[in-house]
């Protein structure tokens, strides 16, 4: 073996620590970055995976009066469609185990009972290829008779409903007997089900609550004869090949929506005549069916009006809850994956940076010999390019192997409160492994050459010389002489120390304070994160109830509105509005969905939600606005790129979501906080100067008892009055959030631990190198008799101060960094809180406090050994 | 009873499996106020010798002695306290603290004995009075040996051990330095002991050790030791 090898290797094994060190620290950098970054796509393979394995629709057909068997042939006749399963659905309010649930009843396809599970656990095997969205029975057995159901094997969903619950369905959006012969049904199994694959979010409904609590598969024979399909859901041809989320898999599901769309309008023609042909024969109310196809639209406020001809709703995955709320929460991984980690390599850098730095000021002679036997300049740097880069790319491997697979899995693992989908495998992206590991070495190699080219263009006579040591100065504290004075001798000696290295000083200073940086950007995403709720619900909206109603109320349909609330007594106060979904466009966005609020009386509304400025707090009134000028909540106007003063355009949409052509300007007068979707407060006088008319008030902002009863009671009148289209309670939507936001939570639970860890390392290293470089002032103190415990406090006084700066620098860095992650991991119509809360910062720097002592800790022993005889024989 | 009383004392060093005796045996006395010489060529033992007299090192077997106590029985901290008030040490490398100044480096030392000298006074003594406020880095070799020097002096210890102190020093200093230690020890009545390979010092001293393969050779008494001025080399 080469001499030079044989060195470059002792050198590896005679200090491992040094070595080992500079690897964890490459392998956390390139790990925690890669794992991270890989959490987003292994989401979406696993998404993909269990929709395509349980055969999960592609398209899903609504017709706003159902469809028939000939709708369903024409579809599968259509050239892009593969697979088409016709389906019932219906809602109704269920009493289940004493409580009241607003329950989706799907009837259960007859092939799920001789359908098999493969040993992946999420692969369903039928031989009926038009066995859609196939169910996955977790417990029990299948339903073999009407009054027989399966529910949702999850937790969330389920609760204390079991095998065994009765379930009894009481009231629904029609004549519950005109949907449904059986009412009453027996829990036999629990299932997963593929088409709901989140628990928070599955969807909205008519009744109740307005969105869907708990879902019912039930035997064949439960729905009425009469009750057509409500659904057609449809497996697109090649659609399984492509990815779900990717370019290819949106094209190819384009292609057969537009088929489907093509044979729209001559199905819908069909089904009426079919309709009116067969309202002679029977009286089947499709009241029930309009209602739901309308809250399918999720928010839209389309008018359909009973005599209209029916239409199809042609919708993708896109539009299912669950699932795009599952695609978003994978986009708000991969957005802080994007930022945050890129502080791991800055320190990785900076700890390669001092500990190369050290190595070659050690083995100055060394070089020096190198030198003076002739070998190039470039052979020596490549004995320490050669050590770093084994040592970075070990590191990089390791950590990408690791953390690229225990990251998605943790991330995926925490959001399995929320979603029933099943992790796949776990495959390292090599794009992202290669993009982490060329940065995590590059940045080490670049900080290494940084360290080693200075020594090497020094001649070989002088490196042979021990460098001079660095000398000592007067520091400017100094010249403060009644300061200087009181400080006692080591304290004099530990400023000075301070200031002597300077370079020492800034390199720890930084990476501690980007350790607690990082820190503190952690726990103010996890303050951030529950300010929404807290502040939002806390501080902001005091009402705990919406009433939407009817359209076109006249004034006596609202005067029994008001009577019926103050009949039921259950409504301690309220106001009206007119709300409105728009579309909002501004210079740097278009179309961002927004609700506009015209308040009948601006100061009654005032008083159910706080409008302020959110720094200082500053109260804004909707009528001190000045004409024709509204309020705009401070997410949206950053998005739209707008400000006080500038104009921005409200269009109405339709019932899909698009916009309408026609635009309303509006100037904003204050811009306010808000941290919950989107809103506009307007006055009466703003919105019919923009719009041409005044505005229908169609909706009820309330407060409502908390009383179980009270609110049943208002519910019944409510709905019975036929004036009312919902009553929703806030604790719901608070509910939803809550365990939304708890999985968020936990991925901030992520981040502070990996923080944690590389604060550790970084200070364990600096700690290890500022005694290292000090070997011999520590030995010169031990030979004067100085105790352990005086060696010990007049070297740690001087890291404990370090910290203690690192810290402080930190926090603001910290304050930077925090802001500028929350502005980026922020998702549409949510804003994250703004201000990290002060238990936050004591904790990022306790946190960095004790680390710090920890890696002292650590030292002490160490310190111990320092040999007095061998550190003071040679002439370093 | 001598002040310093070295019986058969042995020290053993394990390298790997090999075990090296880099003292073996060695006995010797020293009384109280002498200058001492301790001579040999390197690898002698020397070095250890000081050390296990400073209390830096322990002694594999045998016993040390000073003023009645036996060193070489000290645990750790009793070796710490041992270093603090009793003895100071001069090294070849002067092993000062770069980021103090003179006088603070010597201060660093009389800070933590029980009846140190006045760090100024000791300065003064050594010649330094006006390079007090300098560092190390501004001192040319003989000054930072002088403050070597003092710091070991301004502990006000009972035995001060010198080892090579003029070995990184040119003729002149180096004599300057030896005067130093003379007359130190005949003002002071400090007890010092000076370890060298160079036996022309052997003059200046009152007691000479010859070391020789881990043994006191000879100790001999000088009965008229020369000033180290008219000493050449």
């Amino acid at each position: 073996m080469h001499a030079q090898l044989k060195e470059f290797l002792r050198s590896i094994s005679r200090k491992p620590g040094r070595f080992l060190a500079l690897l964890a620290i490459v392998a956390l950098g390139a790990g925690f970055y890669a794992g991270l970054r890989m959490t987003a796509p292994d989401m979406s393979l696993a998404l993909d995976r269990y929709l395509d394995s349980t055969r999960t629709y592609d398209v899903r057909v609504v017709g706003t009066m159902g469809l028939d068997d000939d709708d369903l042939q024409a579809l599968s006749e259509l050239p892009g469609i593969e697979a088409v399963m016709g389906s019932r659905q219906a809602d109704a309010l269920a009493k289940i185990e004493g409580k009241t649930y607003t329950t989706r009843v799907h009837a259960l396809p007859a092939a799920a009972a001789t359908s098999t599970v493969l040993s992946d656990g999420v692969t369903v095997e039928s031989d009926d290829p038009n066995y859609l969205n196939r169910l996955i029975l977790d417990e029990g057995r299948w339903p073999t008779a009407p009054g027989e159901c399966v529910i949702s094997a999850d937790r969330v969903l389920s609760q204390s409903i079991g095998l065994g619950s009765e379930i009894k369905l009481e009231q629904g959006t029609g004549k519950l007997s005109d949907t449904f012969e059986t009412r009453t049904f027996t829990v036999v199994g629990t299932v997963h089900m593929p088409y709901y694959v989140s628990s928070a979010a599955i969807d909205p409904s008519s009744l109740g609550s307005g969105v869907v609590q708990q879902v019912l598969y039930v035997a064949d024979g439960t729905f009425t004869d009469d009750y057509p399909y409500t659904d057609a859901f449809l497996i697109v041809k090649d659609a399984a090949g492509a990815q779900y989320g990717t370019d290819a898999y949106d094209a190819i599901i384009d292609a057969a929506k537009k088929q489907v769309e093509g044979i729209a309008d001559e199905r819908c023609e069909a089904r009426l005549d079919a309709i009116t042909n067969s309202l002679y024969d029977n009286a089947t109310s499709f009241s029930g069916l309009l209602d739901i196809a309308e809250y399918r639209l999720s928010h839209t406020q389309a008018e359909i009006d009973d005599p209209e001809p029916p239409t199809w709703l042609v919708m993708g995955r896109d539009k299912n809850t669950g699932m795009a709320s599952f695609v978003s929460d994978s986009d708000r991984v991969d957005r802080i994956a994007s930022i945050f980690p890129f502080i791991f390599f800055l320190v990785a850098a900076l700890v390669a940076l001092t500990t190369m730095t050290r190595m070659v000021d050690e083995e100055r002679q060394l070089i020096g010999t190198y030198k003076a036997l002739g070998y190039s300049r470039g052979r020596i740097t490549g004995k320490y390019v050669g050590y770093v880069l084994l040592a970075s790319v070990v590191g990089s491997v390791i950590g990408i192997a690791a953390l690229g697979k225990l990251l998605p899995g943790v991330i995926m693992n925490a959001y399995a409160i929320m979603y029933y989908v099943p992790a796949g495998p776990l495959p390292i992206d090599p794009v992202i492994s290669g993009l982490s590991a060329g940065l995590a070495i590059g940045v080490t190699l670049i900080a290494t050459w940084a360290s080693v080219a200075a020594t090497l263009r020094e001649k070989p006579a002088a490196l042979m010389l021990p460098r001079a040591p660095k000398a000592g100065k007067r520091i400017l504290l100094e010249r403060i002489a009644p300061l200087w004075q009181r400080l006692s001798f080591t304290w004099k000696v530990t400023c000075r120390n301070l200031f002597r290295y300077k370079k020492r000083f800034i390199m720890t200073v930084i990476g501690i304070a980007g350790c607690t940086a990082l820190l503190l950007t952690g726990l103010g995403l996890h303050d951030a994160i529950n300010d929404i709720i807290d502040i939002q619900y806390g501080e902001i909206i005091h009402h705990n109830a919406l009433i939407t109603l009817e359209n076109g109320l006249d004034a006596s349909e609202r005067a029994r509105v008001d009577e019926l609330l103050e009949e039921s007594g259950a409504v301690e106060s309220s106001t009206y509005a007119h709300v409105e979904t728009m579309l909002a466009s501004g210079p740097r966005a278009s179309d961002k969905r927004i609700d506009i609020v015209v308040p009948e009386d601006p100061p009654a509304f005032e008083a159910m939600r706080t409008i302020r400025t959110r720094t200082g707090h500053e109260p804004l009134t909707i009528e001190s606005m000045g004409e024709g000028k509204v309020l705009l909540n401070e997410k949206i106007a950053q998005e739209l790129g707008i400000g006080e003063g500038d104009t921005f355009t409200l269009s109405p949409q339709d019932d899909m979501g698009n916009a309408l052509p026609t635009n309303y300007d509006y100037e904003v007068g204050r811009l306010f906080e808000n941290y919950i979707y989107n809103y506009v407060y307007a006055t009466p006088a703003a919105y019919e100067r923009a719009v041409g008319s005044a505005p229908k008030m169609n909706a009820i902002y309330a407060n409502i008892t908390s009383d179980a009863d009270a609110r049943a009671n208002l519910d019944k009148l409510l709905r019975s009055s036929g004036l009312v289209k919902t009553l929703t309670y806030n604790d719901e939507a608070i509910d939803t959030y809550r365990t939304m936001l708890r999985s968020v939570d936990l991925i901030v639970v992520v981040l502070v631990v990996s923080a944690a860890a590389l604060a550790f390392i970084v200070l364990y290293n600096l700690t290890n190198i500022n005694i290292e470089e000090r070997i011999r002032e520590i030995a010169t103190l031990k030979v004067l008799g100085f105790t352990r415990r005086e060696t010990n406090a007049y070297i740690f006084r001087e890291i404990i101060l370090l910290a203690i700066i690192g810290g402080a620098l930190g926090l603001v860095l910290g304050v930077f960094l925090e802001g500028f992650v929350v502005t980026t991991a922020e998702v549409d119509q949510v804003m994250f809180g703004r201000t990290i809360h002060p238990p936050s910062f004591v904790w990022g720097y306790v946190l960095t406090l004790v680390f710090s002592a920890i890696s002292m800790l650590l030292m002490l022993p160490k310190l111990a050994k320092v040999n007095m005889v061998e550190s003071l024989k040679s002439n370093e | 009873m001598s002040f310093v009383e070295f019986r058969d004392v042995s020290k053993i060093y394990q390298m790997g499996e090999v075990e090296v005796a880099a003292v073996s045996g060695m006995s010797f006395d020293i009384e109280q106020g002498e200058l001492v010489v301790v001579v040999g060529p390197s690898g002698a033992g020397k070095t250890t010798l000081l050390n296990m007299l400073g209390g830096m090192d322990s002694a594999t077997s045998g016993s040390i002695v000073l003023d009645g106590r036996e060193v070489s029985a000290f645990d750790e901290r009793e070796l710490t306290f041992y270093r603090r008030y009793d003895i100071g040490f001069v090294f070849q490398f002067y092993n000062l603290v770069q980021n103090l100044t003179a006088k603070e480096n010597v201060e660093l030392a009389s800070q933590i004995c029980k009846d140190p000298l006045d760090a100024e006074e000791v300065l003064k003594q050594v010649g330094l009075a006006d390079r007090m406020d300098n560092f190390p880095a501004q001192l040319s070799g003989g000054e930072q040996q002088r403050v070597a020097i003092a710091r070991a002096l301004a502990k006000n210890p009972k035995l001060l051990l010198c080892d090579e102190p003029t070995g990184a020093l040119d003729y002149r200093t180096g004599k300057a330095i030896l005067r130093l230690l003379q007359t130190t020890c005949y003002d002071t009545g400090k007890t010092v002991v000076l370890i060298t390979h160079n036996s022309a010092f052997t003059a200046i001293a009152d007691r000479v050790i010859h070391v020789r393969e881990g043994r006191a050779d000879k100790v001999l008494v000088n009965e008229n030791p020369v000033s180290a001025e008219t000493l050449e080399w």
